[in-house]
């Protein structure tokens, strides 16, 4: 190789150098978060139900539907099962005594029942 | 900070640990990326990418290696897609498919080092366009290697991790990228002056 190639190839090669040194773009830090704003502003949503690529609202809407059903049939066969040793149940089965007895007494004051005493 | 950290809070969507992901990488990434594509621009412009994608695969990253090894990776696979679909384009172009002075074509590179005449080739803009084309022609794994050690001053251990080799093929790569470069520059040259 004459002394001029090997000239040409070493300042080539030397312009490495250089070529690394890039001048600083104070811009774009200021350019990327604008890009990436809507990464951080809907974090909790994207983190939570967007991460299996499902949008939030109709699930929650689902969610709120299906547990207002539940708690109302879940009210529901519990205001209509009778609980034998709850207070309703105990008004029940004194009333049921009290009408035994006026029962009771109604046929023993009844006029076959006086008739057939005599 | 630890890698996990950072990890952790991009994955938590955390504006603060992100901005200093960005702060301490953004040179190296840009870097990187125009070690290989060779455009100030559009390296500034594929290591936006490059962030956005470290958002957006935050949670793949398994911690086997440094986070600026990872980062690395995304910058140079990304950069060599890039390079990949610009010579598609000029290939193209080429052929007649594109017009040839699109906007997407990067000012007047030749497309092979030869088609340069050695008495343009004084200018420091010159310069830089021989050297580019050089390192263009170099085989991929050469090109990483050779650019990481003399861009981005990697150690050996550092490049076999961001390249996932041993240190001695990133030894060979290099000194292969080296004798490669030269023997090029040498008969471009030596036809040329």
């Amino acid at each position: 190789m004459n002394k001029e190639t090997q000239e040409k190839v070493n300042q080539v090669l030397d312009y490495i150098e250089k070529d690394r040194l890039l001048a600083e773009d104070p811009f774009f830090s200021t350019r990327l978060l604008a890009r990436t704003e809507h990464y951080f502003t809907s974090g909790q949503q994207q983190h939570g139900f967007a991460r299996f690529g499902i949008n939030k609202q109709p699930v929650l809407a689902i969610a709120v539907v299906v547990l207002g059903l539940f708690i109302g049939i879940f009210s529901a066969s519990r205001l209509s099962t009778v609980n034998p040793a709850g207070p309703v149940a105990e008004r029940t089965v004194r009333l049921e005594q009290l009408a035994n007895e006026s029962f009771i007494t109604e046929i023993n004051h009844s006029p076959e029942e006086q008739f057939l005493s005599k | 900070m630890t890698d996990r950290e950072f990890i952790h809070g991009i994955i938590q969507r955390d504006n603060e640990v992100f901005k200093e992901v960005v702060c301490l990488y953004e040179n190296n990434v840009i870097r990187t990326c125009y070690s290989l594509v060779h455009d100030d621009q559009d390296a500034r412009d594929l290591a936006q990418e490059v962030f956005i994608e470290i958002l957006n695969s935050a949670e793949s990253f398994r911690g086997d290696a440094k986070l600026s090894s990872w980062i690395y990776r995304i910058a140079i696979n990304k950069s060599l897609n890039y390079v990949k679909q610009q010579k598609r384009r000029q290939f193209l172009s080429r052929i007649g498919l594109r017009s040839a002075g699109s906007d997407e074509d990067h000012g007047n590179l030749p497309a092979d080092i030869n088609q340069l005449n050695a008495e343009e080739a004084m200018t420091e803009k010159e310069i830089r366009m021989v050297l580019h084309l050089a390192l263009g022609k170099l085989p991929v794994n050469q090109r990483i290697a050779f650019t990481m050690c003399k861009y981005e001053k990697l150690s050996y251990q550092e490049i076999a991790e961001v390249m996932n080799v041993s240190v001695s093929s990133v030894e060979s790569l290099i000194h292969r990228a080296k004798t490669n470069l030269r023997n090029r520059l040498e008969i471009f040259y030596r036809e040329n002056l």
